[in-house]
């Protein structure tokens, strides 16, 4: 991995300072001329955002526009990938998160990630949801045990499983499993959370579940998913951005980009005409 | 035309699986029948109590438990060795490794499995003895120290090839979700992807514990040929594998009981890593499914 950067003192722990960045207008994510290369092939040419806090960011375009590598820029978890570099800067409350000092286990436990395929790790539902504080170091048996509760309850799987919380995580369906990684990761009180498609492999009702449960936690998180569902889109997110070829075409409310969006591209794209 | 050369090759395949059975049976057979008639000799009770293996003496004894102790012993510490080094080694490669690098030392590594057995145990000998003899004064010439140490080196490869494996199918994105909970690489690699790849790990142990237990040249040349109920380390033994060597090159009469020994040991030999190999080949069924 090659990062390309501005020299900088300051650390990502000033994340931890309890500033209502609503108030101050300071945006949640900023990302600035944001550029990135797999070896020679440049997967994103450029790009620009803010993202707002408390609100929910829906990133659409056609398969292979570099949505799923933009979002990875966000949390760096692109640094582990063959020949990636990247230039710009991507800015966390303030604190660019590419800075040399920043310490990227820090970072990750802000931005909280659930993916594609449900992937709980094969250990015990409670051991999966308490794994985040496990590493953080938390002994505490009754503050782990509470916070499992209360991030199952978030996710509405504490009355499903609360009688066996020994057995695997990968015996649960498909939706239950889902619903278990995205209670994982709020077990670490993220302030964002990234997701990748987490519905693309679901039956239509665990995503209807799956939906209401991110239109509940954008009160107390930025959320931003990738997702090929319009009706998706248009229905959970506040804003919406549209990539094409690496290029981010358009970024509006949500209600402007499904109503009236500026790019015909844009319009081509929802209204299912290519990609 | 094309029928009849399909069918010639489809009967050469068949047969060759047949024979390879029938050996397999043949020698079950063999060691059976043999094992029969030393037990109808000597009694049962005594083979497995008696601390004693004196068949070639004038006073005979026949206790395996010597022979079987000297084979743990010196397994024992084969595994100890292996052990911590394979696993290191197996983890390092799957999770820290540039694939470049991977791909050049997990070959160069198994070559030490395919060196001959008689070079390490002559290594052994006149190498690692002497020198732990600098450190271990009361070391004698033959001893299964050495032996075990020695034989530890050539069963690394069993544990960190197998092993490295069996971490290498683990699915990249349970990686992702630890990286993604700010795990770091060294919690995600024991956390999570050792005890997901836990049986494949247990499978290579089990067979490279049957190589050990199988291991012949090494013990018979830099162990020792004396039979000794003992758990020092310093001190010459036999093992099972030892024991059979020095008797079928000796002029032993065949068909006579000191003869039949070999077939008693050798099937409490058979016992052993057939029951190993069945446990790693059990093992590896359940695993298979797992991530499919
Ligand atoms: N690890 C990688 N190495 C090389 N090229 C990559 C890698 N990951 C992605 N790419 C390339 O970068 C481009 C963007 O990929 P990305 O996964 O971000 O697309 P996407 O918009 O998420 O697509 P999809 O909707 O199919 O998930 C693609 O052309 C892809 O082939
Ligand atoms: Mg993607």
């Amino acid at each position: 991995m090659e990062i390309i950067m501005e020299p900088s003192i300051m650390k990502i722990n000033t994340l931890d300072r309890i500033v209502d960045h609503s108030l101050k207008k300071v945006p949640k994510i900023d990302l600035q001329g944001v550029k990135v290369w797999y070896d020679d092939f440049m997967a994103i040419k450029g790009i620009d955002m803010s993202v707002k806090q408390n609100t929910v960011t829906a990133f659409i375009g056609p398969s292979g526009c570099g949505k799923s590598t933009f979002l990875r820029m966000i949390n760096r978890m692109n640094d582990y990938v063959d020949g990636f570099k990247m230039e710009g800067k991507i800015k966390i409350d303030g604190d660019n998160i590419y800075k040399k000092k920043v310490n990227v286990e820090e970072l990750r436990k802000k931005v909280g990630m659930v993916f594609q395929k449900p992937n709980p790790f094969p250990k015990s539902i409670f051991e999966n949801v308490a794994y985040g504080l496990k590493i953080q170091g938390i002994k505490d048996k009754d503050f782990i045990k509470e916070r499992v509760e209360s991030s199952l309850k978030q996710v509405a799987l504490w009355d499903e499983v609360k009688d066996d919380l020994k057995k695997s995580g990968m015996a649960l369906s498909g939706g239950q499993q889902q619903r278990l990684c995205i209670a994982r990761t709020l077990a670490v009180e993220p302030s964002i959370i990234l997701m990748d498609e987490p519905t693309s492999s679901l039956d239509p009702i665990s995503t209807a579940k799956i939906e209401e449960l991110i239109y509940q936690l954008k009160e107390k998180y930025t959320i931003v998913i990738i997702t090929h569902n319009m009706q998706q889109a248009s229905r959970i997110s506040d804003y919406t951005a549209f990539f094409y070829l690496g290029e981010l075409i358009e970024y509006d409310k949500t209600k402007k980009i499904f109503t009236n969006p500026e790019k015909t591209q844009t319009e081509n794209y929802i209204t299912g005409r290519f990609g | 035309m094309q029928k009849i050369k399909e069918l010639v090759i489809e009967r050469a395949l068949l047969a060759s699986s047949l024979i390879t059975i029938a050996v397999t049976l043949g020698i079950v057979l063999v060691l059976s029948i043999e094992a029969f008639q030393f037990f109808s000799e000597v009694s049962i009770f005594d083979f497995f109590t008696d601390t004693q293996w004196t068949p070639l003496f004038t006073e005979k004894h026949f206790g395996i438990l010597p022979l079987l102790s000297g084979t743990l012993l010196t397994s024992f510490i084969a595994i100890a060795v292996a052990l911590p080094i394979g696993l290191t080694i197996s983890i390092y490669l799957s999770e820290y490794a540039p694939r470049s690098f991977r791909k050049t030392i997990k070959p160069i590594l198994e070559l030490l499995a395919s060196i001959p057995t008689v070079v390490y145990g002559f290594f052994a000998l006149i190498v690692v003895t002497p020198f732990l003899q600098q450190f271990i004064p009361s070391l004698s010439g033959f001893n299964s120290l050495s032996a075990g140490i020695v034989m530890g080196i050539m069963i690394i490869p069993y544990i960190s090839s197998l092993s490295e494996d069996a971490l290498h199918a683990v699915p990249r994105s349970l990686r992702e979700a630890s990286f993604g909970m700010g795990a770091t690489k060294l919690q995600t690699a024991f956390k999570v992807i050792v005890p997901a790849a836990s049986s494949g790990i247990i499978v290579s142990i089990i067979l490279a514990i049957s190589r050990a237990i199988g291991e012949t040249m090494i013990v018979a040349i830099a162990a020792g040929q004396q039979p000794r109920l003992t758990l020092d380390p310093t001190v010459p033994v036999e093992t099972i594998t030892a024991y059979i060597v020095q008797v079928s090159l000796g002029d032993v009469q065949h068909g006579s009981l000191e003869y039949r020994t070999i077939f008693a040991a050798g099937i409490t030999l058979f016992v052993f890593t057939f029951l190993l190999n069945t446990i790693s080949y059990k093992i590896r069924k359940k695993y298979q499914k797992k991530y499919e």
